[in-house]
Parts: structure tokens; sequence; C-alpha cells
């Protein structure tokens, strides 16, 4: 739409096209004989409509759909005409189309959003004002127009559209954002933006696009982490009907984040006749550095480093007191280790792209969390400048972290630098489960002073395979602390998994709040709400670590999900025999989740019975879709303990599709219960913060049914027997 | 050339009669609401139905259907009107990043039309082939319920 009759730049200090990203303000006021663009992410169109730009991925967990009702709600538009479009990969969204990930959509878009909204509402009030030729006070706006409560008249967005970028753009501390009870959508709720398209079977995902003349890939990729193509025969490969070519894709190894692997590409006339291909590909390979690589060798290397001394971490929450003393001077020590293995993603979606190269300009269409790294890597390594890149960032079917890692955009764009057609690439599901990007394998091993019936100190000492940040959060008061840490190499690729490292160390330190507790002979929740309000003598150090800011509210939340799911869960009550509850709480990205789970065990066999989640997210912005989030989190947590973990075995992942590497599936789903605690903050993320209280939870009331105390994923159910 | 009928219509495709059906639906017809999941028959996200009955497109060799009525995803709303179970998936708001709905929504459709009131244990009995990673189990089985009371 180039038919703009002037631009008029903002007149505020902060004005200026590229500052329009990162001010609240309307800083570019753009007159168009049919919309007026309102900021960077929105166009105002003479009918009324609004078109927003989506700069967070949407993969599932509802960001495309809650980002957008934000601005939409602030600024009073009308639902129903609001379109929302994917924005391409474009430096002029910089300040948004920062990764999805980590839970942080909605609370990086909450406030800017916001402020942005606010403002085109008070240039689209100013507009209405000056068109009546009255005041401003007083107006406001509702469902996409602007109405006068003294004469009842209103007028619609759109006949505003050529008075907005005359009136003057308010300055940031004019701008007054609305009350939340003012919403109309937030915290009442919209249909998934998604749904309709679903239900029908329309296309949506990158898998689902076509380019005239596209042709089809299949990649061989070596089975080893780091491991190489030693050598290779394609005469029979290229004899197979539909096989076009074979294109050799050298490994890319940038360091343990992005790691395309060493392989050789099938090319050909669909995605069957590719996969066919393949398997008449003979291939040899050096297995390097990772090639005898096993769970057993793994497992005893970090046995060993147990009770070694790791390096001092500040990432366990605080270091004070002298923890030493306290242990030699303790009644008793508890020590225990809690055992993660490697897990694999397994979106429904397997990772796949498009990608077409003609005159020197690369157009791609994939799923991505990361659309500057993707970019970033096509430039490096496939040696296209960003300015003939177009990327296309389609909506993921699942990615849990696995799309963060863009390797699959690098490959495919590789592979149409090397064509001379558009190419799809489809990974099968033994690909997407033997080259993941997997959880780290990781023991946490911890030690617990007792004195006197109290908690003295506390010693985390976690080994670890190479991964993301563990997340461990720890909000109880303890006056002597230590967290250390041993990081050893990743035989299988590391990466971040739904809620990144915080389930393994919820796992271990809330089933380790559960063995003290049992210990002392004191009630697993009147324990934690001890250990949170507890008045008692702490160091200089440590005081400063729990008056902060942080360490107050983390406090004050904890307390108030606990005590709400212990209500909700009739926490307590009488179970019948072989029965019991559990439970435990979690924070991860500034939400804090506690679950109480039901478990009857007999004869050996584990039901889960129920389970009751408590969130606390500040705003819930869609609540059914927030419930929905969690819901998912549970079932995800339950299907890694039971069917969870590689196994590897001379560094190859030994399963390979979903009979070996198992889902949970309907019949096996246990009742889900969740409530959200009400509350006026900001809205913050949702759809990790389900999965790290479920696993030491559900092990706690396993305790509580049979007393036998399991410290290792997956379950192993013999010893329930 | 393998002369099927997917939705009502004769279609000629020169696939490889070994093909399974899945990807003749996919890459040869642009039919692609039926979705890739794992090539073997566990996850039921390429369900459609064949002479009304769920089958795994995946697994389903092309030569094998001549005759046979095919109805994918895209055949179910007539004239753009969703069927019950579409409908009721719409209510639920069913679908978290939506990839495996054609196949559970074509599954349940299934069901429905040799069983219209089956209990708890029967949905969860026939829906048990059809994995969801997102977990959305819970609301398919609410709109699948809904789907029986409409």
């Amino acid at each position: 739409m180039n038919r703009r009759n002037f631009i008029r730049l903002s007149t505020t200090a902060t004005g200026g096209l590229a500052i329009a990203m990162t001010v609240p303000a309307v800083a570019k006021g753009v007159l168009d004989k049919e919309s007026f663009v309102a900021n960077v992410l929105t166009e105002i169109h003479a009918d009324g409509s609004i078109t927003f730009m989506l700069t967070k991925h949407e993969m599932g967990q509802g960001t495309g759909t809650g980002v957008p009702m934000i601005f939409c709600d602030e600024l009073g538009a009308n639902w129903d005409t609001f379109k929302v479009v994917q924005a391409l990969h474009d430096e002029k969204y910089k300040r948004f189309q920062g990764t999805t990930g980590g839970s942080s959509g909605l609370s990086s878009m909450w406030h800017p959003l916001r402020q942005m909204a606010a403002s085109t509402r008070e240039i689209l009030i100013r507009s209405a004002a000056r068109h009546w030729g009255v005041s401003r006070d007083g107006l406001y706006t509702e469902n996409g127009f602007v109405k006068n409560p003294s004469t009842n008249a209103k007028v619609n967005f759109g006949d505003l559209v050529s008075i907005a970028p005359k009136v003057e753009i308010p300055d940031t501390d004019e701008i007054k954002l609305k009350d939340l009870k003012e919403f109309k959508l937030i915290g009442h709720g919209v249909q998934n933006r998604i749904t309709p398209k679903i239900v029908r079977g329309e296309k949506h995902f990158a898998l689902d696009l076509k380019r005239p003349g596209m042709v089809y890939a299949s990649i061989e990729r070596c089975p080893v982490y780091r491991g190489k193509v030693k050598t290779y025969d394609e005469t029979a490969c290229r004899q197979v009907k539909g096989v076009i070519d074979v294109i050799r894709v050298p490994e890319i190894y940038e360091d343990d984040d992005f790691i395309v692997r060493d392989g050789v590409a099938i090319i050909a006339q669909n995605t069957w006749a590719a996969m066919q291909g393949r398997k008449a590909l003979k291939v040899e390979w050096e297995p390097g550095l990772n090639g005898s690589a096993n769970n057993a060798s793994l497992t005893k290397k970090m046995r060993a480093l147990a009770s070694v001394s790791g390096e001092k971490s500040n990432d366990y929450y605080g270091n004070f007191g002298d923890v030493e003393k306290a242990i030699s001077e303790a009644d008793e020590v508890l020590t225990a280790t809690y055992e993660n293995p490697y897990h694999a993603h397994a979106c429904m979606e397997p990772m796949n792209g498009i990608a077409e190269f003609k005159d020197g300009h690369l157009e791609v269409w994939s799923t991505m969390q990361n659309p500057n790294w993707a970019s970033e890597q096509i430039t490096k390594y496939v040696n296209v400048p960003v300015e003939n890149q177009t990327i296309h960032i389609l909506p993921a079917g699942g990615s849990f972290g696995r799309k963060f890692y863009p390797e699959h955009v690098t490959e495919v764009a590789f592979l149409a630098s090397k064509l001379n057609a558009p190419v799809k690439l489809t990974w099968t599901r033994e690909d997407d489960i033997r080259c993941d990007y997997n959880s780290a394998f990781q023991h946490d091993n911890h030690s617990v002073a007792l004195k006197d019936g109290q908690v003295t100190a506390w010693h985390t000492n976690v080994v670890s395979t190479k991964s993301w940040s563990p997340e461990p959060w720890f909000p109880y008061v303890v006056p002597n602390k230590l967290g250390e840490q041993h990081i050893i190499d990743s035989p299988l690729t590391p990466g971040a998994w739904r809620s990144v490292g915080a389930h393994r160390a919820a796992f271990a330190s809330e089933g380790m709040m559960d063995e003290i507790a049992h210990k002392l002979g004191k009630d697993p929740l009147a324990f934690r709400l001890e250990m949170l309000g507890r008045e008692i003598e702490l160091g200089e150090d440590a005081q400063k670590h729990y008056n902060q800011p942080y360490s107050v509210d983390a406090i004050k939340k904890t307390r108030q999900v606990l005590e709400l799911a212990a209500k909700k869960a009739d926490w307590g009550k009488r179970m019948s025999r072989n029965s019991g509850q559990g439970l435990a709480v979690y924070r991860f990205s500034r939400s804090f989740c506690a679950q109480v789970v039901e478990v009857n065990v007999r004869r050996g066999k584990l039901r889960v019975d129920k389970v009751t989640a408590v969130l606390y997210c500040g705003t819930a912005v869609n609540p059914h879709l927030v419930k929905g989030q969690i819901e998912g989190a549970i079932i995800w947590a339950l299907t890694s303990v039971l069917y969870g973990g590689m196994d590897f075995k001379d560094g190859r992942v030994q399963q390979s599709n979903f009979h070996d590497y198992k889902m949970l599936r309907m019949n096996e789903t246990p009742e889900i219960e969740v409530h959200i605690v009400p509350n006026t903050d900001p809205a913050v993320g949702v759809g990790e913060p389900g999965v790290p209280p479920f696993t030491p939870a559900l092990m706690n009331a396993i305790f509580a049914a049979t007393g036998k105390r399991i410290r290792k994923t997956p379950l192993d159910m013999a010893e329930l027997a | 050339m393998i002369s099927i009928k997917v939705n009502g219509q004769n279609k000629q495709v020169e696939d490889d009669p070994q093909t399974p059906l899945l990807w003749v639906l996919r890459d040869s017809l642009d039919l692609t609401g039926t979705k890739y999941g794992c090539g073997i028959a566990q996850c039921g996200a390429c369900t459609v139905l064949l002479d009304g009955t769920a089958v795994r497109s995946c697994s389903l060799p092309v030569g094998s259907l001549s005759g046979k009525e095919i109805t994918t995803i895209e055949g179910l709303a007539k004239d753009d009107t969703l069927t019950d179970v579409q409908q009721a998936w719409v209510e639920e708001d069913v679908p978290q990043c939506g990839y495996c709905q054609s196949g559970q929504i074509m599954n349940a459709t299934s069901l429905l039309t040799r069983n219209s009131n089956p209990s708890d244990e029967e949905i969860e009995s026939a829906m048990s082939g059809n994995i969801c990673r997102c977990g959305t189990y819970s609301r398919i089985k609410k709109a699948i319920k809904r789907a029986i009371k409409s």
C-alpha cells in the first residue's frame, strides 16, 4: 500500500521513524486514503477494521491470541474486525521480535502494547473531539467507536483515519492506562484465533504450503552428535523413482547451541520418494568423540561427582552463612540424589521448512522461536545477507523449546541455495527423536543439616550435562546455604525443553522438602509454610537475600498458591488405603504454580486420580487458554515420568518413534482441575510454569501412598511393586 | 495413473501405487489438512475416513484404494456448514497448536458414526490412538460429549 499522502513525524522528543518502535506514543502518523498507521504494529482502516502485526511466535501456547487481545482491549477496538497478521522477520519490529520463549511473550508485551494502544486511543479520542467540535473530556472508546456520553453520539474508528494524523500526539505522561475492571476481553477470554482454521483443516503450518515447481527433501543425518559422514554411496538412491538429486550437507558446528548435523540430503518429486531414496542411500559414519557414550557410563560419571565439591554457583539462589560449620554441628544430615534423564520434545509437527533461492534472494517459510537467530545463521552459513532474505514465520505445531534452535531453517536455506527450485524439507519422526536438542541429563545432590528439629543448612551440588540455565528456585528461609555445580560435556545435543531446566531442579528440591517434612514428622504443607515464614536468626548476607523485594514477593506468592491449592484439593483429607496426596510448588517466569496430586498404587500399578493446580500468573489474559496450558503442562510432565528418557548406546538414541518413545494418551489422562489466583498484577507467562511442580508432587504422593521414595525419572514401575 | 475418490470428487494421481495415501493427499492433491506425525500408524495425525471408517492414511498404499470413498478434514463441512463434531470443537475451543486436531476430529467423527452415544470408556478407548502432545485430551472428550448431545 503506497498511496501515502504524507508522513508526519512526531513532534515529541522521542519522535522519528526508528523510535516509533521503542516509544509508546504514536510516533509516526501516516495518512492513507484507507488507513491510519498508528504505530509499527497497527494500521486502522477506513472500514473500521484494524490490522495488527503479530511479532511473537504462535506454537500452541496461545500467544497469537493473547498478545493481540492486550492491544485490542486497551484501545477499545472491536475484536471481530481486529485482523492479526503474522509479521515477517524485519528489523523494524526489532523491539518486539526477539525470542518467543521462556514463557516471556505476554510479560514482555504487556506494558509496551498497553502504552501503544492507550496512545492510539487518545489520538482517536482527540480526532473525534475535533470531528464533533467538542472537548476530549468525557469521550471514551468502546468496541471500535469513540463515544460521547453527553450527546450519545458515536463515531467509528474508521471514520477518523483522515483526522487522526492531524491531531496532536499525546506525550507519554498524558496517556492513562485502563483500569483492569474496564477490560472487556482481558480476563474474560476470547476464542483461540486458530480454532476456526484448524477445525476446517485449512492451511496453517509451513508444512502445508506449496510453491510452484517445488521439490521435496529428506536428510540422512549422522545419528551420533558431532559424528561425520565417512563415506556414502548414492548409486542405488538415484535409481529410486522420483529421486532428483543427492546433496551433501556438511556439518555446521558453532557451539553446542547450534549444530547442523553432518548428512546427505535426498531431493525428490515428493516427500515419500525422498524418504524412499534415503532408505537406498548407503552411508558409513565416523561417530567421533561421542561414539561410545551410553546411559550407564554417563550415570556412573555423574554419580562419581556427587560427593565432589563443584564450582560455587550463584545460580542456586544465594550462597550465605557457613554451610560446612552447620553441617558439622548438625544432629543429622539428610542427603539425597535426584536423577533426570535426557528427554526429547517430540512436537507433533516435525521440523520443516520451505526455501526458495532466486536471483540472490532467499525466501523462507518455516517455524521458529527465534527469527533473528535464524536470519543470522542464514547470513553466516548460506551467505545470503539479511537485506536479501525474506523470512516468513509460520505457526508451530508444538515447539516447547525445540524450534528455538533454527537448524532446520539453515538446512532448508542451504538446500535452496544449491537448487534451481523451491524446496520443502520435512524431518521424519525418527529424525525428530534421534536428532533432538535434549533437556540435560542431570543429578541434583542435596544435603540438608537438621538441628533441634530445624533446617540449619542446605547444600546443593548439581551435576549436569551442558544446558541452558538449570532454572533452580528456592524461596525457603535457611540460615546457611551453598550452591555448587559440575557442568560436563553432553554426548547428546543439549537444549531447552518445556520449563527449560526448572523441571529438574523442582523434582529435587521439592522432593527434598517432602523428605525433610517426613523426617521431622511434620505435614508437608505446614512445613513449607513454616519454612516460608520462619523468624530465625540470619547472618547479614542471608538477611540481605531474604529482604530483597524479589524474595519477599516470592514468599508471598508461594504462600498464596500453596494455601489455595491445599484448600481446593482438600489437603490432608482422609485417603483410602494405597492412596496418597502429594504437594509441590515452583516458580517459572514470574508465575507460581502449586499442585496437589492424588494417586493410588496397588500391586505395583500406579493410577494418577487427580491433579489440582493453582496458578498465579498475574492477570490471566485468556483464562480458558491459560487453564489449557496448565492441563497440557501436567500431561507433558506425566508423560516424561512414565515414558520419558532417551536410551542411548554408542552415542545413538535407541528410540525412534512413538511406539518406543511413548506419549500419554487420552485413556491415561488424570482428572485435572486448574484454579487461577485472582489478582490485578501485570500478565506473566503460562506456557511452562505448570511443568516443574508436577513430578515432585507426584513422587511425594507416591511416598504418601506407599512409603517409597522415588528419586529418579522415568519411573521404574518395578520400584512400586 | 490411479483413480481415487476424495471428498466426493474423482481424482487421477500419478504416484507410485505403494505411496501412502497421506503423501498423495498432501503432496499431489494439496489437501494438507491431513497431517504427518509418525508414518507408522502410531499417532493418528493422518486419520481420514475410508468409506466412513477412520483409517491411518500414512500406512495405506494409494494403489489399494480405487473405488473407495475417502473423506478428509476438508470434506467434512458442507457448503461452509460445520459438522456437529467440528462445531463442538469450536465451542469447546479445543486446539492449542492444532496440529493433531484434524486427525482427532476425523476419528471422533468415525466413532460417532458407528456409536451415537458412546460412554466415557468407549470415547477414551476409541480416541486412545490419537496423540496430542499439547495435552488437549480433556477438551477433546468434552467436545465429543457435546457433539453427542447435538
